[in-house]
């Protein structure tokens, strides 16, 4: 037996090292940039490069172009699995040196770049166009009697196209609601939204600032740059105030709060300010509270003297 | 009488206001080996504009119109956009899922999806080609309709019984769509030939590296059901956030 274990583990050492995996192929890609915002003059080319790179095993690619639906008010989008007309279409898009639905092969460990031109037709007015360089990436391999997995990445591309330098912009402030009445020991958090009624999209920023009631700015919270695409609705991400204000009871009476939303180049396209009331709710409630135990407390002792009284005249 | 006997329903009361009218605190994972906190604001610079109701996008002190006149367009891709800065990539371990097909039995397989967006949220959407067809015919596995609810393509229902036959996927990890609550709950995919839309199975917000979820397939084949090898195409689409 002492001779036989040492040859067992030799052979069972073999086997597992030449044995090869029963795994199926993966995939494993990436694209950069992700996303590409684009501003167009009329009858102008551009020429933007994709990198590609595969991270995974020995694969093929294919490229396509599918237009892109934003999904909600998050920056979410689907992309449409029928392909992209772009007939009539203020921007058209062609790949150069590459094929459309074409499989190329993609080995592991390679980068490639792939070289779109984006040229505009001519417009009257600012107009914008939403699609995807989608990249599908699939098992050489052919197989039957299978189902087949094919993974793919979208590129966004998301232009405007305008005669004329000047974007016309239309964009209005939901749900920018603090409570009248809000406990001081508490944060306020708020989300509002904003609703971009102009037919381009718009890059914008902006700061949510809170004053006391004499007008002094206890907090400002900057809000980072966000996309908002033509006739759509983006959600601010939640903005949490009062978390760093000191001290605590110079949160009582009558405040401001001032959403101000800027173009990415700091001009002002709206404000909205709300008066709202901070008083420490909850506080109060204790207070009143232990009060009337108090109360209770003394009403109930002056009860139970005057029995005892009575009955010791009894 | 005692006066804590008193008091004590009292402060049971107002213990239970508090406790009911505390709002609920998440603490937001800030640090985390798998979340990068997006960068701030640029400074941007401003200047006096033409008009109330319209906007030039300028960038650096430069105006559209300057763009326009030397180049005639402005790509939006460089320093300033964070989120072009970063590879966004996707991976599935697998490229082909083999599912036995016996009558009226579960037959599973798994694999994971993984997402890298270091710059920004993404979604993964998926959808079917067709059904499952048989190799060489046109007999199908139709899509399952779990055991009761029924499933729909965006609304997970329970399925533990092999007699309701038919084809799905389930979903367990990061970022999933709430409608997985549990490894039981299946979708049937969205049917591209019929021209339904994709569905989303994996979304967020936040910017992140290697959030994974792992996908399951469940047949079960009526007895009725032709025998023959039977497949279909699965498609899963990563898409950035913008």
């Amino acid at each position: 037996m002492k001779k036989i274990l040492p040859i067992l583990y030799t052979l069972y050492s073999i086997l597992y090292t030449f044995v090869p995996s029963a795994n199926a192929q993966s995939a494993n890609f990436s694209v950069s940039p992700p996303v590409v915002e684009l501003l167009l003059a009329p009858n102008s080319t551009v020429t933007q490069t994709f990198i590609i790179k595969n991270d995974g095993a020995d694969a093929a690619y294919s490229l396509s172009f599918h237009k892109v639906i934003p999904t909600d008010d998050l920056g979410h989008s689907t992309i449409d699995p029928a392909p992209y007309s772009f007939v009539n279409a203020p921007v058209s898009a062609k790949l150069i040196g590459k094929d459309s639905d074409t499989l190329y092969p993609f080995p592991a460990g390679k980068t490639e770049a792939i070289q779109v031109e984006l040229s505009s037709a001519t417009v009257d007015e600012a107009v914008d166009q939403y699609f995807a360089l989608v990249v599908s990436l699939q098992n050489p391999t052919d197989l039957s009697g299978v189902t087949k997995l094919s993974s793919q990445i979208a590129a966004l591309i998301l232009t405007t196209t305008t005669p004329v330098p000047a974007i016309p912009t239309d964009i209005t402030i939901e749900d920018f609601n603090p409570p009248r009445v809000h406990d001081s020991l508490f944060p306020l958090q708020i989300s509002p939204r904003l609703v971009n009624n102009a037919p381009v999209m718009l890059r914008v920023k902006g700061k949510l600032e809170l004053t006391s009631p004499n007008n002094k700015l206890l907090e400002t919270i900057n809000i980072d740059p966000i996309l908002v695409l033509s006739d759509t609705s983006r959600q601010l991400p939640q903005l949490s105030l009062t978390t760093n204000i000191s001290p605590l009871f110079s949160r009582i009476g009558p405040h401001s709060l001032k959403l101000t939303i800027q173009t990415d180049g700091g001009r002002t396209l709206i404000e909205s300010e709300k008066v709202f009331w901070f008083l420490p709710l909850r506080l109060m409630i204790i207070i009143t509270a232990l009060i009337l135990i108090k109360i209770a407390w003394k009403i109930h002792t002056f009860r139970s003297l005057t029995n005892a009284d009575k009955k010791a005249h009894s | 009488m005692n006066k804590y006997y008193l008091a004590a329903p009292i402060l049971y009361t107002l213990y239970s206001i508090l406790y009911t009218l505390v709002p609920t605190v998440h603490a937001q994972t800030l640090l985390s080996p798998n979340y990068k906190i997006r960068m701030g604001n640029f400074n941007i610079t401003s200047g006096l504009k033409s008009s109330a109701s319209y906007s030039l996008t300028d960038t650096v002190g430069q105006t559209a119109a300057e763009y326009f006149s030397s180049t005639g367009y402005h790509v939006k891709a460089g320093f300033q956009y964070i989120y072009t800065l970063y590879d966004f990539s996707f991976s599935v371990s697998s490229l082909a899922v083999t599912l036995p097909t016996t009558p009226n039995t579960f037959s599973t397989d798994s694999h994971t999806l993984t997402v890298s967006a270091p710059g920004q949220g993404y979604s993964v959407s998926t959808f079917e080609t067709s059904k499952l067809t048989k190799s060489g015919g046109s007999d199908t596995i139709p899509d399952t309709t779990c055991d009761s609810g029924p499933c729909t393509e965006t609304s997970a229902t329970v399925w533990t019984t092999p007699t309701n036959n038919g084809f799905g996927y389930n979903l367990t990890g990061n970022d999933i769509s709430a409608d997985f609550i549990s490894s039981s709950y299946f979708r049937p995919f969205p049917d591209n030939s019929l021209g339904e839309t994709p569905a989303t199975i994996m979304s967020t917000t936040s910017a992140g590296k290697n959030r994974t979820a792992t996908v399951t397939y469940k047949v079960s084949p009526s007895g009725s059901q032709a025998a023959g090898k039977y497949s279909n195409q699965i498609v899963y689409i990563a898409t950035p956030t913008y």
